[in-house]
């Protein structure tokens, strides 16, 4: 009995996650993973600043304590993907 | 004062937030962790001696590795969200003493915070508690303030002097019955 072995060309199962962006190599991973990261870091910001901004305005060191925020911040994004140029 | 308006003749004499040494305490556990990065590649590299391959890898793992500083960058950028977030619940929590009344700010997280008030008639007790060796040293600790209601107790865990401000807060309330000219029944 011979195997009836199907004549059409074999279509490619789509991934149920085609949806995702599509990883093409590490700096795209990068990209990825630092996006998600950058958007909750804005989010906790934003956050914060705005506490700061109603709870602690009165304080003088609430401007200083937000500006030290965004700066250290900014220096450890930086440092993070320092190495991906 | 947003949180709350002062009534007539009412002043504020003191706002107290917990003693640097509790936010210390409190961050201190963010900084060892932060150190993780810097000491575990050397932690590696002493338990593999004698295994070639294991060195090799251990060997990638410094921070000219452009991937172990990604992870080490987002491991400190997680560690100071921490740290700042701590640094945030200490500042933006409270306790005001007034000629009227005793205010207490907690912020609980974002998005929630608690206002409470005890007026000074209303309190019966006032207790300190200094535990411990550090508490002791740098004299902070805990004032508890017990009002006539029912489970009605303000704690104020970590102020500095805490002897001094409940002499401050049996003062005003000897000022404030004496200003009402009554006295005051316990």
């Amino acid at each position: 009995m011979e195997d009836q072995l199907p004549e059409a060309p074999l279509e490619a199962i789509s991934s149920p996650l085609a949806f995702l962006p599509r990883v093409e190599s590490a700096y795209d991973l990068v990209s990825i993973l630092f996006t998600a990261v950058f958007f909750l870091w804005a989010l906790y910001t934003v956050v914060s600043i705005y506490h700061w901004v109603r709870y602690g305005h009165h304080s003088w060191i609430a401007v200083p304590a937000i500006a030290l925020h965004l700066f250290i911040s900014a220096v450890l994004m930086i440092f993070a993907t320092s190495g991906f140029n | 004062m947003t949180e709350f308006r002062l009534e007539r003749g009412e002043r504020i004499t003191r706002a107290v937030r917990k003693h640097w040494f509790v936010l210390i305490l409190e961050v201190l556990p963010f900084v060892l962790m932060a150190l993780i990065p810097l000491v575990v590649p050397g932690i590696l590299d002493f338990i593999s001696r004698g295994s070639d391959n294991l060195s090799t890898f251990i060997a990638l793992l410094t921070l000219s590795n452009p991937w172990v500083r990604l992870v080490a960058g987002l491991w400190w950028l997680v560690l100071w969200i921490a740290a700042f977030n701590s640094f945030t619940s200490y500042y933006l929590n409270e306790w005001i003493i007034t000629t009227h009344r005793i205010v207490e700010i907690n912020q609980h997280g974002f998005f929630s915070r608690e206002v409470s008030s005890l007026l000074l008639n209303r309190v019966q007790d006032v207790r300190t508690d200094v535990d411990g060796l550090f508490a002791t040293l740098l004299h902070y600790g805990t004032l508890t303030i017990q009002s006539a209601g029912a489970n009605n107790h303000f704690h104020m865990h970590g102020i500095p002097d805490p002897q001094g401000l409940r002499d401050l807060v049996m003062k005003e309330i000897t000022e404030y019955h004496k200003n009402l000219n009554t006295t005051r029944v316990i």
